[in-house]
């Protein structure tokens, strides 16, 4: 850390060889476009490299978070540029799955399936999923986060948990043995 | 035990827990592109705490400084604007000859020197394409891992080509970050 501060390159090589694979999977939980993940990434790695000498260690796994929220400021920003976070489909073009899955069911998933699974989700669907149940935030957190109402937040997960559960249904129908 | 936003529905929890230390491999070349942009940033010079406590009178001057700097740097910035003006129009107006090797129609101007002026193709998204237009011609450079490579040309002599290639390569560091820049920018838009 105390060489990165200074610009030792070699030691941010370290570092971003360590964190990178696991700050990209991050990033593709909010931006479903491998090429804009990776440039947002190092984005986010660049603002760590210019501001590291500030960072503070609070003990362990201080730096794998203060990194996951670089990493998501530049993804929300992204997002809000782009308008990405406005609710895109009505409830009632939502298909409605017949029964949400079990937890054994959703275990015996590849990890990158259920990836490619909530990166096929729109925008805003994936953004409020990820941030509520992969992040434990609440609505209101979100609502700030995305600058939109609790109540969107809401029906956004709602609607993203409705889809998610008829994707896996599907998934585990097709790949029935 | 805490109580999560998942502990009503245990498929969730399953989820979350699946993708908790999940990793997604780099791309190639990932870490060489992260080195290339830290370069651009460290060539930036650093803000330095000033040691020094303002006087009244060494602001008065200062503003009498900065001033007179700008009134210079705002004419010689007028020349340098009206140059770049005129290479732009003289590059396209060469193209008008050009039919066969023409700029596509999804270009961005990164910056003209000299009466020629560097194009990028915005349709090209693994290599960069760069156009280098002038009165003379047009030649066609794809950036190559260790330099720019002539891929085309037309209507430029050979110390022509060589002159433009020389002059991209100086540039690399610049036009690579130019390309990251406007390939992200392009991507936002569409």
């Amino acid at each position: 850390m105390r060489r990165c501060a200074q610009g030792d390159h070699q030691a941010f090589r370290v570092l971003y060889e360590h964190f990178a694979p696991k700050m990209y999977a991050y990033l593709l939980r909010f931006v479903n476009d491998r090429d804009m993940a990776h440039d947002l990434m190092q984005d986010g790695f660049i603002k760590a490299y210019t501001s590291i000498a500030q960072f503070v260690p609070r003990g362990e796994g201080s730096l794998q978070s203060w990194l996951m929220v670089l990493m998501r400021n530049e993804a929300l920003q992204y997002l809000r540029r782009n308008d990405a976070l406005r609710e895109s489909m009505d409830i009632d073009s939502t298909p409605l799955a017949d029964e949400i899955p079990d937890s054994e069911e959703v275990e015996q998933i590849p990890s990158e399936v259920l990836m490619q699974l909530l990166g096929e989700l729109p925008d805003g669907y994936r953004t409020v999923f990820s941030l509520y149940v992969l992040e434990d935030k609440s609505h209101r957190e979100i609502a700030e986060m995305l600058g939109i109402k609790e109540r969107s937040s809401a029906s956004q997960l709602v609607r993203a948990k409705v889809l998610l559960t008829a994707k896996i249904k599907n998934w585990l129908k097709e790949n029935k043995e | 035990m805490k109580a999560t936003n998942n502990h009503n529905e245990p498929w969730l929890d399953s989820f979350s827990q699946k993708l908790q230390d999940y990793e997604e491999p780099l791309p190639s070349h990932s870490w060489e592109q992260m080195e290339a942009r830290l370069q651009g940033e460290i060539l930036r010079p650093e803000k330095q705490k000033s040691r020094f406590h303002l006087k009244p009178w060494m602001g008065v001057a200062a503003a009498l400084v900065v001033a007179v700097f700008s009134l210079y740097f705002f004419t010689q910035k007028q020349e340098v604007l009206t140059s770049q003006g005129k290479a732009v129009k003289s590059s396209l107006a060469a193209l008008a000859d050009k039919p066969s090797l023409s700029l596509p129609v999804n270009v961005t101007s990164l910056f003209c020197e000299d009466e020629t002026c560097y194009y990028l193709d915005h349709n090209m998204v693994d290599r960069a394409r760069i156009y280098a237009v002038n009165e003379g011609g047009i030649a066609l450079f794809t950036a190559k891992r260790d330099g720019f490579e002539l891929a085309g040309q037309e209507g430029l002599d050979s110390a022509l080509q060589a002159s433009l290639l020389q002059s991209l390569n100086n540039h690399r560091q610049l036009f690579l970050q130019s390309v990251a820049s406007i390939f992200r920018k392009s991507r936002e838009i569409n």
